[in-house]
């Protein structure tokens, strides 16, 4: 059973592979999915499944790097929904862009000394976090 | 200055692209006393400029690769677009509750295999 499994999977992924541009496509659309619909999670959807299409040659910060990249432009798109849904309530963006900013910086410099192992608890820890946190 | 260093951590948290699991909200809503509409609009625009942020700082530092990012982003956008249209008209507790589930399902093993790759170098356990 386990090795039928794994045999599918690996068929599966073969055939992403093959087609990388439709793979990220889609995985794109159901990123941005989850992400409309929850407000979140889009993201760890990427992380997972990045690596997947793109094979074992890319690093696995870059992943990372490349997931928040694609972040961007979603979040952008969502921002505006809000927006326009008029959802979005005035506030005060002072003290919120400088840490913001700073903090993306300082993340970004991080991602690229950080330990690997380290990277990788605490991307598990924030899943389960959200997943908590999505359930209560 | 609780507000600086919280806001401070989860823009870390997002650079490194590992996401801030909603602690922004979660910290705005419980410790704060803002609506969760309201903290979640916060949420996204301090999203935006810190991964905007980051991302200016992968671009040169890191193996970004337009090729895988422009078809995801294509896709996300698309994707962005109906899930926040359809959002209103789906009961988002259900939508919640199996997302969360799944996030669940797929993340303890993988912490508990995390956490155990640094016990192996240790040798602890």
């Amino acid at each position: 059973m386990e090795k039928k499994k794994v045999e599918i999977e690996k068929t599966f992924l073969s055939c992403l592979r093959k087609h990388k541009k439709v793979s990220l496509s889609i995985l794109g659309v159901l990123s941005g999915l989850i992400n409309g619909l929850l407000g979140a999670g889009g993201g760890i959807l990427l992380v997972r499944f990045i690596g997947k299409i793109v094979g074992a040659e890319s690093d696995e910060k870059d992943v990372f790097a490349t997931a928040l990249a694609t972040m961007l432009p979603l979040s952008v798109v969502s921002t505006f929904a809000y927006i326009i849904k008029g959802s979005m309530i005035e506030f005060d963006i002072a003290p919120i862009f400088l840490p913001a900013v700073v903090g993306g910086v300082g993340g970004a410099l991080l991602l690229n000394v950080i330990d690997t192992r380290l990277l990788r608890l605490v991307f598990s820890a924030l899943v389960v976090f959200s997943g908590i946190n999505m359930l209560f | 200055m609780l507000d600086f260093l919280v806001s401070l951590g989860v823009a870390v948290l997002s650079g490194l692209g590992v996401g801030s699991g909603g602690l922004l909200v979660v910290f705005l809503t419980q410790f704060r006393g803002i609506g969760q509409l309201v903290a979640q609009g916060i949420n996204l625009l301090f999203f935006l400029f810190s991964s905007a942020s980051s991302t200016a700082v992968n671009i040169r530092i890191r193996n970004i690769d337009p090729r895988v990012v422009l078809p995801l982003s294509l896709g996300g956008a698309v994707g962005s677009i109906i899930g926040a249209s359809v959002a209103s008209r789906l009961p988002p507790d259900v939508l919640r509750v199996g997302f969360g589930a799944m996030l669940l399902l797929g993340g303890v093993p993988a912490l508990i295999k995390t956490i155990g790759a640094f016990g192996k170098k240790k040798g602890t356990e």
